[in-house]
């Protein structure tokens, strides 16, 4: 990952230039992001961090499409995220993007098995069949760990296992990359680790670039790297991990 | 996304919170159920009752008459003509044109002893109609009654010859069935006294003392008169080779069981040598020619049938005398007397006298709805028996003596002629104080009493549409030919504007409540997308275009909206269930009351709840908006 384009680097998954963030609010604009420049290539594990209110909510919303609305530049593989048509947008949420939230956000009428599946709803070129389906989402929970958990409802989960539904969920789809805002922000140390050890195995084995969202050092201690941002800037030039 | 996955989706939705959608759902149904139960009221109605009595693309037509201070008078020269009949025939739209024509002397007529106990008398009004415009509806009124009759008594029995068969059965291919009375509303042979043409019906020469038809085509032989010029052989005959072109139809025979309607087989009729074939003469009223017809035997009334000739209510029975077995002329004594043929018998010219030819009874109709009023009014207020079963009627005979009459003078005894006639069947088009049948009977009847001017006119004309969608069309054209609808078309038309007025009210106030549902739907469904807009945004951030998430919340409406549709039908159909039980517990002394009042149809179904569902997908459409506009950063980030 590097803030600043270098032509010799390998080419970079993401590439924002510029990128700035405005809102209205109560008549008068908000600068939430100010002139982001960011590479982020195949594989990485980024953490960025910040205190509240420093933009990294609206980062993690503009890499994943949900916003597009930005001033600048944001590519992703080349294809400019605000000159994509909406279904072009859902097609890339749904096929490129997994979302993980600190609240995990699952249906709670679902069971667990139709809220790992339900992304394949939505999916542009046709969900697979009911049994290729329950397949994938097994295989999923069994690599989460919630092996046996299929017809459970959200409710009768634990936290950690909640947000393991909700990473089998973000993982259906086979996505290029995860984005994470406080993955482990409701979970207690021990969970928390657990789940932030199943993003490197995620990030390590199977090549998923994993974007991270948090304001503990610890968490963000655990990423190939680490963005700070103050203020909707950049704190400072990211830190290498080793 | 496909639609499968988006029906996934729905299902859901749908049962995460049932509740939430059958209160959603309840205007539609309400809405949808009343609209169900009084349009299928109305068109059962419509159907069953109104279309029975006025079919609606049949109209019936008679020419316009002078209304004046409330007396109406018909305009001069304004019967219904042959010529008239062929202008209406000639209406775009019309199928077929039917005359009517209604008996214009006295007479009366009693009967009933079979079922009543004793002869009970009253003033016959009558008309005659085409047999086949009621064809289909005595055949299927007739089965209809047969349906009815229990397993043990339809059971069928061997035969070889009809006296092997029960009373209502006849011997058909070595099996007793049911004998079906609606087969014998049909041209009958008809015998009428004739001193001339003109005492007959149209069409019909005076022959050996009887009118006969003119040649027609079913005819095997044709007699005709011989002549010296033209005028002899009527206004549509020529004389050629000194034979009139038109003559007498008969069918040829050479035994007895060839001929119907209680004809034998029989010297062809004469009252002069000069109509009989071949150079052969004329004697005791039969040609001398070898050749034999089909025609009428001469018969003697025995003193108890010409008792009740009379009027002495006695049933008609006993031999009768005179016809002869062999081939002897009447009245010889070389004749072998023998009874008239199986289903006929000897009706004589007049009142006064004993002597008179074989024949069949007038078949004849009545209206279903005159028994039920008989039921009603007079076997009540007579304590009379009660006729609760139709099929006891069938076949019943009664006396018909035109020229006789409770309410004026009668004609004097020997312009009396006394008819038996047989109830065949049951015809809403029959008028309800009377009876019906067939025209040519009627014609007959009129041209004997009031000369062939009166038998060539009608007095109506029944028009059958070739749809209902030219029936409006053919009633503006009838107008403009000086003929306005009859009393029966009046009455059905106002009836069925009454019918359509209360359907579109009640159809309007479904409407209404329908539209109140929508508006209902609206409010819950707004609601639901507030209470839902975290998980809206998910499925967004799951891949859900603002499309997806639209069409979501308009296939749950359509769900609602199907579901009250086919709730609201169910209660209907319920409830009409009730109400056709309560009508026939209410009705219960009306014998021919349609089974159903309602009439539940299928494409209505269809499409109210495609209504149904449109209506709640209007409803919905603010919300489905409004959930599409979510915009998910700001919903997934402030849950």
């Amino acid at each position: 990952m590097s803030t600043t384009p270098e032509s010799s680097a390998p080419k970079a998954l993401i590439q924002a230039r510029d990128l700035s963030k405005e809102y209205r609010e109560g008549g008068r604009t908000v600068t939430a992001l100010h002139s982001l420049d960011l590479d982020i290539g195949e594989k990485d594990y980024l953490a960025i961090m910040g205190p509240s209110g420093s933009g990294k909510t609206t980062v993690l919303n503009l890499l994943g499409a949900l916003d597009t609305d930005y001033g600048g530049s944001l590519r992703f593989n080349d294809s400019e995220v605000k000159s994509m048509k909406r279904n072009e947008l859902a097609g890339f949420r749904n096929q490129t993007v997994g979302f993980v939230y600190q609240s995990f956000h699952l249906l709670p009428h679902l069971s667990v098995l139709q809220n790992v599946a339900l992304p394949a709803h939505f999916a542009r070129n046709g969900s697979p069949d009911r049994k290729e389906l329950t397949k994938r989402a097994n295989h999923l929970l069994l690599r989460v760990g919630l092996d046996g958990m299929q017809q459970r409802k959200p409710l009768h989960l634990s936290g950690g296992e909640r947000q393991r539904v909700a990473i089998a969920r973000a993982l259906f789809n086979q996505p290029r990359m995860i984005l994470c805002d406080e993955p482990t922000g409701a979970l207690d140390d021990a969970t928390g680790d657990s789940i932030l050890g199943l993003f490197e195995e995620l990030n390590e084995q199977l090549g998923v670039t994993i974007v991270l969202v948090t304001h503990d050092q610890v968490v963000a201690d655990r990423a190939h790297s680490i963005l700070r941002l103050r203020d909707g800037r950049l704190d400072s030039a990211p830190e290498e991990e080793s | 996304m496909r639609i499968g996955s988006a029906l996934v989706v729905l299902g859901q939705n749908l049962r995460r919170n049932p509740k939430h959608y059958i209160f959603a759902s309840v205007g539609i149904l309400v809405g949808v159920a009343m609209l169900s139960f009084f349009v299928a009221l109305g068109q059962g109605v419509r159907d069953r009752v109104l279309n029975r009595y006025f079919p609606v693309n049949q109209v019936e037509v008679e020419p316009q008459r002078l209304n004046i201070l409330g007396i109406e008078g018909q305009l001069q020269g304004r019967a219904v003509e042959s010529d008239h009949i062929a202008d209406l025939a000639a209406i775009p739209g019309v199928k077929a044109v039917y005359p009517k024509q209604r008996s214009r002397f006295q007479a009366r007529l009693w009967g009933g002893e079979a079922f009543l106990g004793e002869a009970k008398h009253g003033e016959a009004f009558f008309d005659g109609i085409a047999p086949a415009l009621v064809r289909e509806e005595l055949q299927t009124r007739e089965r209809g009654i047969a349906d009815k009759e229990p397993r043990e008594k339809a059971r069928v029995l061997p035969c070889d010859v009809q006296l092997d068969c029960p009373t209502g059965f006849d011997c058909v291919d070595s099996w007793c069935s049911r004998h079906e009375y609606w087969t014998d509303f049909r041209s009958i042979a008809v015998h009428t006294d004739c001193t001339g043409d003109l005492g007959c019906p149209p069409d019909h020469l005076c022959m050996g003392g009887a009118c006969r038809p003119i040649s027609g085509k079913d005819s095997t032989l044709t007699v005709g008169r011989r002549c010296s010029f033209d005028a002899q052989c009527g206004p549509n005959g020529e004389c050629r080779q000194g034979r009139c072109s038109i003559g007498v139809a008969f069918t040829t025979c050479t035994a007895d069981q060839e001929c119907n309607d209680g004809l034998t087989c029989q010297p062809i009729p004469c009252d002069a040598s000069s109509i009989c074939p071949d150079g052969s003469h004329c004697r005791k009223g039969r040609c001398g020619a070898d050749v034999k017809v089909c025609d009428f035997a001469a018969c003697r009334l025995t003193l108890g049938a010409r008792a009740q000739n009379t009027g002495v209510p006695e049933l008609i029975g006993g031999a009768m005398e005179g016809r002869c077995a062999n081939e002897a002329i009447f009245g010889t004594a070389d004749c072998i007397a023998e009874p008239c043929p199986r289903g006929s018998y000897c009706g004589t010219s007049n009142a006064m006298t004993s002597q008179g030819v074989c024949m069949t009874a007038y078949p004849v109709l009545v209206n279903p709805l005159s028994i039920d009023m008989y039921n009603a009014t007079a076997a009540s207020s007579l304590n009379l028996q009660r006729i609760s079963d139709p099929r006891i009627l069938l076949g019943s005979s009664f006396r018909l003596r035109m020229g006789d009459s409770f309410f004026m003078e009668g004609l004097a005894p020997r312009e009396q002629i006394t008819r038996q006639a047989r109830l065949v069947g049951f015809s809403d088009k029959v008028p309800v104080f009377g009876f019906t049948v067939p025209l040519h009977v009627v014609q007959h009847a009129n041209a004997h009493y009031k000369g062939r001017d009166v038998a060539s006119v009608y007095d109506a004309a029944i028009l059958v549409a070739d749809s209902n969608s030219d029936v409006s069309a053919m009633i503006r054209a009838a107008r403009s030919l000086d003929f306005r609808l009859g009393p029966s078309s009046r009455e059905a038309r106002k009836l069925s504007n009454m019918l359509f007025i209360l359907t579109l009210v009640f159809g309007f106030i479904s409407l209404v409540i329908i539209i109140v549902a929508a508006i209902n739907i609206a409010h819950t469904f707004l609601m639901m997308v507030t209470e839902r807009r975290h998980e809206i945004g998910v499925m967004r951030a799951l891949g859900a275009s603002p499309g997806d998430i639209r069409s979501l919340i308009l296939l749950e409406a359509a769900g609602v909206g199907l579901f009250g549709g086919l709730i609201g039908h169910s209660i209907a159909y319920g409830v009409s269930r009730l109400a056709n039980s309560i009508i026939e517990q209410q009705l219960q002394s009306m014998m021919f009351l349609p089974g159903d009042f309602f009439a539940f149809d299928m494409g209505f179904l269809c499409w109210s709840l495609v209504g149904a569902m449109v209506f709640a997908m209007v409803g919905a459409l603010s919300a489905a908006h409004r959930a599409a506009r979510l915009d998910p950063a700001v919903v997934l980030t402030n849950p």
